[in-house]
């Protein structure tokens, strides 16, 4: 006899962490800048405060940040769309939307340590 | 409310019975505590303005039937997003900009302090240049007034912390790592620091003073400290240093020219500390014989034993002699 | 059509409807089902306190326990005040009181405020979700009494004086096998891994039981509030537990065996332990406050008398919190040392977190704006919540300032920070939680005269006893310290609290005087005095809850859904029978919750209880070196969970049976739905985070000294074993993929696959200590070792598992036990092949590759 695997494809797991989609892209920001951060000055050529590496290190952390977001926004209005199609599955995307949204905050917010402060000091 | 005005009343009157003291994040002597000072009271003003807020508009359903339908979008966007949002995109880029003078850049002619703490005693070795060895002595740390000084701290041991809240912040002492500090204190005065984070059983009594003195002063008490300590010329005085020697107190403690001990305080300047047993008990010829007679009933578990079996004359010459260095 | 008027037409359909005669084990919606169905639940006699499994019974006694570890460590606080009352007291000895403060710590941490909310949980989610039961009742019991027994055994060690005395977060190396020699520290690891063990069984059946075991019609967006912040809860269990669970082993294995992690001296690090148990810790004080922030979102819609205002921005909230929670750890480490850079970006991260707790605030406010609230005894509670709180979390956003943390942190400020977000965040809503929910727990209700006497006697002895602690410690009294000098201007502060702290502890005799006073009126069915929209209230207080379980089409279907008792009691929801005299339960799907299978429940057993008895007599053994008892308790123990395991996976019909309302289910899932696949999955992700935390270990140490590695003069020379050992384990998992194909069609080939599978294994593990061996690199020279054998010793267990697992497959499938159909036990094997060999293949990367790529 078959075995029963599939139940109806809108319901697997994959479908539920969408909703966390946004925090999954921070998370993964947060991981690569902090570690960026943590290696550059363990390893050496950021802790003389040499003005050209810093500035370098700078200027990837904020083209990461800022892919970050805009993946996370393409995703969110992604979704948007989807809601305005569909009827009944409003409650789950606006969450999925409203997730994106404080997790763009966050990613961005993240920029202010980086520029304000001086590195490995 | 009472209840706020009872907590509001506590608060001013705790607050105006005294700020100042010796070891008090409230009393800054130093540009970092001041910082830090400034940043707090502006905290406290914006969440006493928060708090009263939330308070009141938690109260207010009680006391008020509303009439109108409520705004969900101003509670939920103004109160739950923009309210946060708003002070902090206010206030931390002002928090980013404070503390940074205690992570300055090392220069090479500040005066530089090797800072070690240990099982509960701390260990001050005052950095010379011209090539010299460090000059040592023990808990007490004298710094010069209106000059930064580089701390280099030090765990000989389990991870203690040094703090003195009326000039800086604390830094953390870990075993493996130097963590370095720079910290400036502007008024001359006694302070007191004290180990903030637990060491184990006399966390409690790892203390030490902190005098800051005008640059002239400082720079002629360090040339003395680095005297090695000559004979003592009273009969009295001799006999102690006589005892020092055979009872084995240099194999744990230094005194310039004479012991070269290191597992307990430098004892070259014992006798114009202000507190002995790193702040357990304060300085003088009757403490001193206190400590060394009973050092386990007064910090026990400590790496001190109770000299007990001295006899009464000797336990007197003893300390006599230890209260003579300054 | 209305909610109310589907479910009318619904109800009457079914009584309409004939069953189809091939469906098995016809559900009666008459007497006789009600009959069976309370036969099937009730509780066993004689010894049913020990045998009972039902959620009503567990979260019973688990709130009951949680409440006397409160109580405990609240005597040690009030004896620790009493010592510091006055400067330079001898009440208690610099000894006694380090026990003191380390046990107050742990004991409220680990066995008062996560138990105590997972308890409510277990009592209030299946009812809530308009379920019978939660979805492993073995595994609750056994997790309760883990917790019950080792809890006991670490509270207990007070009196024997050797209670651990490292302050509640034991910071090596002062717990270290130095300068901690006595058994004290390993006490706290004992302890810790049966809060583990509890901790981690809670997260499985939390997230479990809210994705599959709900209501039928209850989608995500209509389930109870608390279920969300459940939800989110067990996922920060899930990965934020082993973090801990990973330091703690690399500790104990400094302790017995010298493997130097934390070690300076040879190439450890005293941080690492700062990093892994606050990458634990931070979260942790959200597993503790969400749910108690989900009660309260459950409580005041029934005192505003209107439904919670921003259902879905307080779900988003509890979502953000869970995630950004774990971006905030370094927050505890701001003294240590690390790059400003590093801490300014915590400190961002920290105060970040502030507009998720402002939407949740503010949502509450809005709901007391929008209804008409009452201010009964649980209001009073809610409202001092509210006001404590906010302080707590304001003087959070403080402590967030990295410069103000470096003057408060270790002080008697940050102490004063967190009690206010504790007790407020959390204690204040538990006592709101028990008077607000007595009525299901004991069938009566606490006084609201004694009521109001607590809640003031509390409310201003924390206050005043607390709000002095924020200036003491500005004044410069650090924490942890047993006495303090007189001339410092702390002694008027200090006394303060010390007094005020009585007055609070007053407030809480007074609630206990008042449960005991209580329990003496007769207790009164049917009872909803708040008149509470949500499903606990419908439930009856027999075990089984509800008789027939109704679909739900509200999120307040207490107020929405008209009728909803008299339905359910006249078995016009699904399940209104036991036709077996057996517990059963309907499992939904995850996000719509349409029914799938009817589960059969284990009912009352030995098996937990027992179980739980031995695992605690052998871990409490060994640490108190009786090795002895502790081999044999083991055995004991291990022979316990193979019989209780063989017992999973039994023989069910394959055909559907009648679930009532005209529908019939399987009895049984094989795959991604059913309930055993979903629990394998969540123990998974957190067996990937210790994989990943003692892979963080070995990084770490890179970064300490990155110029040499190896650091400790070996080589991992060759590539030859390394690859051989990877492709000895790819090969098993391809085997045991196989083998469950195999499993569809031709189950002689299974057998042999399964034979591959364990020969392949257990190949790699011979080979792997050929490998090791030949290396020569020491475990307990340098960390480097160490964390290299760590790595490899983690990766061969769960190789040596794997191995069981095939044989024990080969063995079940032997004896007709598994077949194409009844196939579960292969494939959740088969998950735990899908885990163990990718986790081999990248530590061996790690190990063979990272050492090739830095020289």
């Amino acid at each position: 006899m078959e075995s029963v695997e599939t139940g109806p494809p809108s319901e697997g797991l994959s479908r539920l962490l969408d909703v966390a989609f946004g925090f999954f892209v921070w998370a993964a920001h947060f991981l690569i800048v902090y570690i960026a951060t943590a290696l550059a000055c363990a390893l050496g050529p950021l802790a003389a405060s040499d003005g050209g590496g810093r500035a370098a290190l700078l200027t990837a952390l904020v083209l990461v940040t800022l892919a970050a977001a805009a993946i996370v926004i393409l995703h969110a209005l992604r979704r948007y769309r989807q809601q305005r199609e569909l009827s009944d599955h409003g409650f789950p995307l606006s969450v999925t939307i409203g997730c994106d949204a404080i997790a763009l905050v966050a990613i961005i917010w993240q920029l202010f340590p980086i520029l304000l402060v001086p590195a490995c000091a | 409310m009472r209840r706020d005005q009872s907590a509001l009343s506590l608060c001013t009157a705790v607050l105006l019975s005294g700020c100042s003291g010796r070891q008090s994040a409230l009393d800054p002597a130093g540009p970092s505590a001041a910082s830090i000072h400034l940043l707090g009271i502006f905290m406290y003003v914006g969440a006493a303005l928060v708090t009263l807020l939330v308070t009141v508009l938690m109260l207010l359903p009680f006391l008020r039937r509303r009439e109108s339908p409520v705004n969900h979008n101003l509670f939920l966007w103004g109160g739950g997003v923009a309210l946060p949002f708003f002070t902090l995109v206010a206030l931390v880029p002002y928090v980013m900009t404070v503390g940074h003078e205690t992570r300055a850049a090392p220069a090479p002619d500040r005066l530089t302090i090797d800072v070690t703490g240990s099982l509960w005693w701390w260990e001050m070795a005052y950095q010379r240049t011209g090539g010299v060895s460090a000059v040592a002595s023990a808990n007490e740390l004298r710094l010069p007034a209106g000059e930064p000084v580089e701390l280099l701290l030090h765990a000989n041991d389990v991870i203690h912390s040094f703090w003195v809240p009326n000039l800086a912040g604390k830094t953390d002492m870990i075993p493996g790592r130097v963590n370095r500090m720079v910290i400036q204190a502007d008024r001359p005065g006694v302070y007191r620091g004290q180990c903030a984070e637990y060491c184990g059983l006399q966390h409690s009594l790892m203390s030490f003073d902190v005098i800051v003195l005008p640059r002239a002063e400082f720079d002629s008490w360090m040339a003395r400290l680095a005297q090695p300590i000559g004979d003592p010329e009273a009969p009295e005085l001799r006999r102690g240093r006589d005892l020092f020697l055979t009872l084995g107190c240099g194999t744990c403690h230094a005194i310039r020219g004479f012991t070269g001990g290191r597992l307990g305080p430098d004892l070259t300047q014992l006798g114009a500390r202000r507190t002995i047993a790193a702040g357990a008990l304060p300085g003088g010829v009757g403490n001193i014989a206190a400590w060394i007679a009973s050092a386990q009933h007064l910090k026990p578990g400590n790496l001190m034993p109770s000299y007990d079996q001295l006899a009464g004359p000797e336990l007197r010459a003893v300390s006599a002699y230890l209260e003579s260095l300054k | 059509m209305t909610a109310a008027n589907r479910a009318d037409a619904t109800a009457a359909a079914v009584v309409d409807s004939p069953v189809s005669p091939q469906v098995l084990y016809p559900q009666s919606t008459g007497l006789d089902g009600f009959e069976r169905v309370t036969a099937a639940w009730a509780k066993p006699r004689p010894f049913g306190f020990f045998t009972e499994l039902n959620n009503n019974h567990i979260g019973i006694l688990y709130i009951a326990t949680g409440f006397l570890f409160f109580l405990g460590a609240g005597v040690l606080a009030l004896l620790m005040r009493i010592q510091l009352a006055y400067p330079g007291n001898t009440f208690l000895s610099a000894a006694t009181y380090n026990q003191f403060f380390t046990m107050h710590g742990t004991v409220m941490m680990f066995l008062f405020a996560v138990p105590i909310v997972e308890a409510f949980a277990v009592l209030l989610l299946p009812s809530m979700l308009g379920a019978r039961d939660m979805p492993f009742p073995r595994l609750s019991a056994l997790g309760y009494w883990a917790y019950a027994i080792g809890g006991a055994l670490v509270f207990s060690s007070l009196f024997f004086k050797i209670a651990p005395d490292g302050g509640w977060f034991m910071y090596p190396p002062l717990t270290g096998p130095r300068f901690s020699p006595g058994i004290n520290t390993d006490v706290w690891v004992l302890g810790l891994g049966f809060v583990e063990i509890a901790a981690v069984a809670a997260a499985v059946e939390l997230i479990v039981g809210i994705l599959k075991t709900r209501a039928p019609g209850m989608t995500l967006g209509k389930m109870p509030i608390f279920a969300w912040y459940m939800l989110v809860t067990a996922a920060m269990i899930m990965i934020g537990m082993p973090a801990v669970i990973a330091a703690d082993i690399l500790l104990e294995l400094e302790r017995a065996f010298g493997m130097p992690f934390y070690d300076a001296a040879r190439g450890g690090d005293a941080i690492l332990w700062q990093h892994l148990f606050w990458l634990f810790g931070h979260p942790e004080v959200y597993i503790i406050f969400l749910p108690a922030a989900g009660m309260v979102s459950m409580m005041l819609p029934s005192f505003a008398r209107t439904p919670l205002v921003g259902y879905a921005w307080v779900a988003l909230a509890a979502i953000a919190v869970g995630f950004l929670s774990f971006g905030l750890w370094v927050h505890h480490m701001f003294t240590t040392g690390l790059p400003l850079l590093s801490l300014s970006f915590f400190s961002a991260a920290s105060s970040a977190i502030a507009i998720p707790m402002g939407i949740q605030v503010f949502a509450w406010i809005a709901t007391l704006w929008e209804g008409k609230p009452v201010l009964r005894v649980p209001m009073l509670f809610i409202l001092g919540f509210l006001f404590i709180f906010t302080i707590g979390g304001l003087t959070g956003v403080m402590v967030a300032a990295v410069p103000y943390d470096w003057q408060v942190h270790d002080t008697h400020f940050v102490v004063a920070h967190f009690h206010y977000v504790l007790i407020g965040g959390m204690v204040f809503p538990i006592f709101a939680a028990l008077y607000y929910w007595m009525p299901v727990m004991t069938g009566r209700m606490l006084s609201e005269r004694l009521g109001r006497w607590t809640f003031w006697l509390m409310f201003i002895g924390f206050n005043a006893a607390f709000l002095p602690m924020h200036v003491t410690g500005l004044l410069g009294m650090p924490r942890r310290i047993y006495t303090y000098p007189g001339d410092l201007g702390w002694n008027r502060l200090n006394l303060v609290t010390s007094v005020f702290s009585f007055v609070f502890a007053a407030g809480v005799l007074v609630f206990l005087f008042d449960f005991v006073r209580h329990l003496r009126s007769r207790p009164q069915t049917g009872l909803n005095p708040w008149e509470a929209p949500s499903l606990e209230w419908k439930a009856g207080q027999a075990a089984h809850g509800f008789r027939s379980l109704m679909p739900i089409f509200s999120r307040y279907p207490g107020w929405e859904q008209k009728g909803l008792k008299d339905d359910e009691l006249a078995g016009r929801g699904y399940l209104p029978d036991a036709p077996t005299v057996e517990r059963e339960a309907l499992v939904t799907s995850p996000i719509t919750a349409e029914p799938e299978q009817i589960m059969r429940m284990p009912g009352p057993g030995w098996t937990a209880f027992l179980a739980a008895v031995a695992t605690a007599i052998a871990f409490a053994a060994m640490t108190i070196k009786l090795p002895a008892v502790g081999w044999i308790a083991g055995f004991i123990a291990a022979a316990l969970y193979l019989y209780w395991l063989w017992s999973l996976d039994p023989a069910l019909p394959r055909e559907p049976a009648d679930a009532g309302r005209g529908i019939a289910l399987p009895l049984y899932r094989n795959g991604k739905q059913s309930v055993g696949w979903w629990g394998m999955t969540v123990l998974l992700i957190s067996d990937a985070v210790v994989a990943a935390s003692f892979a963080f270990a070995y990084l770490f140490f890179w970064t300490i000294r990155p110029g040499i590695w190896p650091p400790d003069g070996s080589q991992i020379s060759g590539f030859r074993e390394p690859i051989g050992l990877a492709a000895l384990i790819i090969v098993a998992y391809f085997f045991f993929e196989a083998a469950d194909r195999f499993n569809q069609r031709d189950r002689r080939l299974t057998a042999t696959c399964l034979i591959v599978v364990a020969l392949a294994a257990g190949a790699a593990l011979a080979l792997g200590w050929i490998w090791l061996d030949g290396l020569g690199i020491d475990s307990t020279r340098h960390a480097y070792g160490a964390a290299v054998w760590t790595l490899l010793g983690y990766v061969a267990v769960h190789i040596a598992i794997g191995a069981a697992m095939a044989l024990w497959c080969l063995v079940r499938s032997a004896l007709g036990m598994i077949d194409p159909w009844r196939c579960l036990t292969l494939r959740i094997c088969l998950l735990w092949w899908r885990f163990t060999a990718p986790a081999t293949v990248l530590t061996l990367i790690l190990i063979v590759g990272f050492p090739f790529v830095v020289s």
